[in-house]
């Protein structure tokens, strides 16, 4: 069932759009992550689901009502969402545990089911203890649980989280990543996540829409968005990987350095030229060899000009046969030599073919 | 940001929106108002101003016949001219004053800061007039203490003080408006990082060198800003002026404004002669908003990195006996006398047990046909002027913070407008603009607390600014998303976290309200006077001891509220470093 319909919203500042044509459905239960950089529209898009701000293009409906349109905006204390923000926004002047009930008290819960849900929801975030505390005496992980546990506690229809783990240090926001998924899974609350954040979306998301200059540039999920991206920019924001230009010739493409039977490249089928993306750990890095392997493998032939070991991996860059470079991420054991003359293997399963770029 | 039409032709919308989407339209209810309640307040006293200058008094036709009137004698084109050359004396007085305070509290290891910083506040908090007439005590010619001390000590004829000069006039303005060059310059000193002088000593530069050659040229837009202030302050100065230069027969601005002002009532000529002052002080006033935007980039990089102090060695104490001798003639030897005399049966006594008398308060207090009722009035208008003019600032503020509404910077600019307009300027806007019929607010309450409100609006949006722009717009966002009302944010969050430093800024106008002269002494009525009114009838023909009493009642009153602001301000800050959290 479709809990949130965005319908071709785009939001303009001044003339300059800070959102484009975005379009989703998003499913009851659903957890949603708006990935991008700084500037790609995503906190813009978030605070329209809020009602924070009116699109100028488009329209927003929760539960099939109209929620947003460019005429007309329900104020975001009518929409029965919450939200966590990016500064907290805890309270300073109320104790935990009244930051965590004001939302029922807005809601006209009775004061006994308030004290009792309350009690419940801070045993969950495990502040029981700290209840009657001030937010200035909470450490930041602390804060960002009460801000958790206050946006939950309303049992909202839709739950947005505006990039919440940026300010926490590096173990608290893996710590807090896998507590906001579990809070997911406890309460199936449907869930919109901003994040800049690679790591973050992947690990929370069911489905991941990446967006860049206010473009939707994919939505699909953490697994598809990885092994398939669909547009260049996709692929070099989410982990790192190889272009590669392929040229039709015949039946064939013909890279720089090999070719690809066309109808290996079922997507590409229709184009005299693609590009494609090519994972540095999808390429397998073996000794020279003298023939070429079977199956769904090609083997290129290269030497390694330059090598860094990171602990976990060996980076190499390989300089083929007309001088242009691949870097592949081995195994930290499969140890070349600067100069080692090598073979690459790689599965034509592992390369994707981007949409949107023809050079 | 556009507001959301109410329009609705989405039938399928639900009832619950509907009522919510109305709910929006009282903003720019609430923008009109607030805009109409400004152009009353701040523009349309400037407009009649403007407008009077070109009216003929009889018959309400267009003339510049006032202004022909306006400057066509010698002594009124004079009083400019002196006024001028007053406001560059005192300037360059105050900084003599100023700015080696302000680099020995910042810059260096001397003793006693503390005692100094509050010695400044104090000299800060006093009515410049009750300065005056306590060195009227001290250095009137003949009577005053450190002539008749001269003539003790010395033996000499008559002592060569002559507090009733040109001279006199200026050391008494300069005296209570150099904390603005301490101010000015302590907080551009305060952000000059030691790596800046490191820079200078590595290259060879010595201790004193350096202060001249790196530190105060840093601090110069600063400085140069806060003189432009005292000159402003010192050419519209009507408090001291009417009590020093009106008997030395020096003529300046103020006072020929006031002479225009008296009987015969010359409300057009006034109008025409306050203009070309107005015209000088927005200039001025432009001229330093550009000096410290454009040289201000050093007192703007925010965190000014780690400040050693200068090891002052052997001259410590007497950069310290430098600091302590300004404040003895700001603070303690005025504070001395104003008390002696207030207790005295006749002041040229001197201190005696047998001149000791408390029949001055009790005369203010309980004979005085006014005096009662003008501490009285005095608190009331400068609550209601603070209550309306942080209420309004606030409104303004948060409306323009929060995007609220269409050109809200507009609303934010007339609000700051009154700071360029001297108070001498804003009462005869405000007398040709309200006390006339079909308004007819002559000589109410009303005209005055009005007046106070608009003068100190500025202060008040300053401080109402910086504190909603301390206040993160999420938390408001959190209490909207969670299903609260914007008035439900205002009241359960963004008051309670303002509190603090909204009765700061009520207590700041109040206290600036409780000791304005220029505004005040234009506007009264016969029952609307203040106690600085109250003080300038009593120097024609009142006793010095009464006057003195006054004085101190005043000083006390304004003090006292100056401690709790102190405090209250003081409080505040530790709250708010705890409060911001992780």
């Amino acid at each position: 069932m479709t809990k949130l319909k965005i319908t071709n919203v785009g939001r303009d500042y001044g003339n300059t759009p800070a959102v484009e044509d975005f379009s989703l459905d998003i499913a009851d239960g659903e957890f949603i992550s708006l990935l991008g950089p700084s500037g790609c529209g995503k906190t813009t898009m978030l605070r329209m689901i809020a009602g924070f701000i009116e699109p100028s293009r488009g329209t927003i409906a929760l539960n099939g009502q109209m929620i947003s349109s460019p005429s007309a905006v329900l104020p975001p204390e009518h929409r029965s969402m919450s939200m966590i923000f990016q500064s907290y926004a805890i309270w300073p002047n109320m104790t935990v545990y009244q930051n965590v009930a004001f939302g029922l008290e807005l809601r006209k819960v009775p004061a006994s089911e308030i004290s009792r849900r309350v009690g419940e929801m801070l045993e969950v975030v495990q502040l029981t203890v700290q209840a009657s505390r001030y937010p200035a005496e909470l450490s930041g992980g602390q804060q960002q649980r009460v801000a958790l546990a206050r946006a939950v506690i309303v049992q909202p229809e839709v739950l947005l989280l505006d990039e919440p783990l940026s300010n926490l240090d590096a173990n608290l926001r893996e710590e807090m990543r896998l507590e906001i998924r579990r809070m997911h899974n406890e309460f199936k609350i449907t869930t919109v996540y901003v994040t800049h954040d690679q790591a973050e979306a992947m690990v929370a998301s069911d489905r991941i829409v990446v967006m860049s200059k206010g473009r939707v540039e994919q939505i699909a999920s953490p697994r598809e968005i990885y092994r398939s991206p669909a547009t260049r920019f996709v692929a070099s924001f989410i982990g790192r990987t190889n272009f590669l230009t392929g040229r039709r010739n015949g039946a064939a493409f013909e890279f720089s350095a090999f070719k690809i039977p066309s109808d290996r490249l079922p997507s590409a089928s229709e184009r005299d030229q693609v590009v494609v993306s090519l994972r540095p750990h999808s390429v397998g890095v073996v000794p020279r060899r003298a023939s070429p392997p079977d199956g769904r493998l090609i083997s290129i032939d290269g030497s390694v000009v330059d090598r860094a070991y990171f602990g976990d991996h060996w980076d190499y860059s390989i300089k083929l046969a007309d001088d242009s470079m691949l870097i592949a991420s081995v195994e930290p054991y499969l140890e070349y030599q600067i100069g080692d003359n090598v073979s690459l293997d790689i599965d034509l399963e592992h390369l994707s073919v981007l949409t949107d770029a023809t050079t | 940001m556009k507001l959301p039409h109410s329009r609705q032709d989405d039938a399928a919308a639900p009832a619950r929106a509907r009522r919510g989407m109305a709910a929006f339209r009282p903003q720019s209810l609430v923008w009109l108002a607030l805009a109409f309640i400004l152009i009353a307040l701040v523009a349309n006293p400037l407009v009649q101003l403007v407008s009077i200058s070109f009216e003929d008094p009889a018959s309400r036709g267009w003339t510049i016949q006032n202004y022909i009137d306006a400057f066509s004698r010698v002594r009124y084109v004079r009083a400019f001219g002196n006024s001028m050359w007053l406001g560059v004396c005192v300037a360059a007085l105050a900084l003599a004053f100023g700015v080696p305070i302000a680099w020995a509290v910042s810059r260096t290891d001397m003793p006693m800061k503390g005692l100094v910083r509050v010695l400044v506040l104090a000299t800060f908090a006093t009515p410049p007039f009750l300065g005056a007439i306590s060195w009227i005590l001290l250095a009137g010619p003949n009577a005053g203490w450190l002539n008749r001390a001269f003539v003790e000590l010395l033996g000499v004829q008559a002592g060569p003080l002559n507090i009733y000069s040109f001279y006199g006039l200026v050391f008494i303005i300069a005296l209570y408006s150099f904390p603005y060059a301490v101010v000015f310059t302590t907080a551009a000193l305060e952000m000059i990082s030691s790596e800046m002088e490191d820079a200078a000593n590595i290259l060879g530069a010595s201790r004193f060198t350096l202060t001249y050659r790196v530190t105060l040229p840093l601090a110069l837009p600063a400085i140069l800003a806060s003189a432009i202030v005292i000159y402003l302050d010192a050419i519209s100065l009507i408090s001291s002026t009417i009590m020093i230069a009106l008997p030395a027969r020096i003529n300046l601005i103020p006072l020929q404004l006031w002479e225009f002002f008296g009987y015969p009532l010359q409300l057009e000529v006034a109008a025409a002669y306050s203009l070309p002052l107005l015209l000088v002080t927005v200039g001025l006033f432009f001229v330093q908003q550009v000096i410290l935007g454009r040289r201000g980039y050093v007192t703007l990089t925010g965190k000014g990195g780690e400040r050693r102090l200068i090891k002052l060695g052997a001259y410590r104490w007497p950069v310290l006996g430098f600091c302590l001798a300004i404040l003895t003639l700001s603070v303690f030897l005025p504070y001395l006398v104003l008390l002696q005399a207030a207790l005295a049966k006749a002041w040229a006594r001197g201190p005696s047990l047998g001149n000791l008398t408390f029949d001055n308060f009790a005369h203010l207090l309980f004979q005085h046909p006014h005096a009662a009722q003008s501490i009285v009035n005095t608190f009331v208008y400068s609550s209601a002027a603070a209550t309306f003019a942080v209420a309004l600032a606030l409104s303004i503020a948060y409306i323009v913070k929060r995007k609220l509404v269409p050109f809200a910077q507009a609303l934010s600019i007339v609000a700051m407008t009154p700071i360029v307009v001297p108070g001498i300027i804003m009462a005869i806007g405000f007398y040709a603009a309200y006390a006339p019929p079909p308004v007819a607010l002559a000589g109410t309450a009303l005209i005055l607390i009005l007046a106070f409100t608009t003068r100190f609006l500025p202060v008040a949006y300053a401080n109402a600014n910086a504190a909603i722009g301390s206040i993160n717009p999420e938390m408001e966002d959190a209490v909207r998303i969670l299903g609260g009302g914007r008035f439900v944010a205002l009241r359960r969050v963004l008051i309670p976290l303002l509190k603090r430093s909204l009765m700061g800024a009520w207590l700041l106008v109040f206290i600036i309200s409780s000791r304005e002269v220029s505004s005040a002494l234009f506007l009264y009525g016969p029952d609307t006077r203040t106690m600085s009114v109250l003080f300038f009838d009593l120097t024609e023909g009142g006793r010095f001891e009464h006057l003195s009493a006054l004085g101190v009642i005043l000083l006390i009153t304004v003090l006292f509220f100056v401690t709790c602001g102190q405090l209250l301000i003081g409080r505040d800050f530790m709250l708010r470093r705890g409060g911001s959290g992780g």
